[in-house]
């Protein structure tokens, strides 16, 4: 797996998600509603013999408007509903093969206030498993 | 000093190299040992019997259709087929453990939160051919 072909292509299918905008590395711009694909961890490299397979978390940050309202809380709720057409979740784990990895689940998220900035936004941050082989 | 890393290892099954989806693999060479201790001995003595071994195999599960684990061992449950080992790798010279076995089980195991794993296990039939690769 190379790292930036995993992220571009996060962001690719993030970017089919109505409204929200989509970078796919942290380039220190936010223009909520965003989602931004963020650098992992760690990769965990020969999970399997003959480097078959690697794996990585990748956070995926979904901002939305610095003054949380009554709008922004319902389109943060959409992004992390478990279903429907603005859900991470469902967006990045089904409906698509990736090319650049094997297999992609989105394993929770969580809430907290990302500043960017002087600015502090309202942040629903989701943990991914990413897998894919070592060799490609 | 030179220690040898698991992750080198190739583990194939007929001519299906499967190593890419494995992650843990072992061995068995055993044997029966015969009790032939007599009257007034101080302790047991043995002879050694007939040789007997197992090999166990697993990893991730794939979901590779052609030549993913399941799509190789299934096929192959409750027959003989010749299971190949090289914990070195690849090489002339190499040592590698080669037997034809029965597979005896494949197992899938699917937790919720996590990957679904598998597990082999096949049966030596006759002795292990421990002759390095050429």
């Amino acid at each position: 797996m190379n790292l930036g072909d995993v992220m571009e292509e996060v962001a690719a299918r993030l970017d089919t998600i109505d409204g929200l905008r989509v970078v796919s590395y942290p380039d220190g711009k936010v223009n909520p509603p965003c989602a931004v694909v963020a650098l992992p961890d760690e990769i965990t490299y020969d999970l399997a013999y003959q480097r078959g397979e690697d794996r990585m978390a990748l956070p995926i940050v979904v901002l939305v408007a610095a003054k949380l309202t009554r709008l922004s809380r319902d389109q943060l709720s959409a992004y992390c509903d478990g279903v429907g057409p603005s859900s991470v979740k469902a967006v990045l784990e089904t409906g698509w093969t990736p090319v650049s990895f094997g297999t992609i689940t989105v394993a929770s998220v969580r809430f907290e206030e990302w500043t960017q900035g002087a600015v502090d936004y309202p942040a629903a941050i989701f943990e991914t498993e990413i897998s894919g082989r070592g060799t490609t | 000093m030179s220690r040898g890393h698991g992750r080198l290892t190739v583990f194939k099954v007929g001519t299906s190299d499967i190593s890419q989806y494995c992650d843990t693999s072992e061995w068995t060479d055993d044997s029966d040992v015969h009790d032939t201790t007599g009257y007034g001995a101080s302790g047991h003595g043995y002879d050694p019997g007939l040789a007997d071994g197992k090999v166990t195999v697993g990893g991730t599960y794939d979901t590779t259709a052609l030549t993913g684990p399941r799509a190789v061992l299934v096929p192959a449950l409750r027959t003989k087929v010749l299971v190949t080992r090289q914990p070195e790798g690849t090489g002339t010279g190499k040592p590698q453990d080669k037997a034809t076995c029965v597979l005896k089980s494949y197992v899938e195991t699917a937790p919720v939160a996590d990957y679904t794993k598998w597990t082999a296990e096949f049966t030596i039939d006759g002795v292990t051919d421990r002759t390095p690769q050429t």
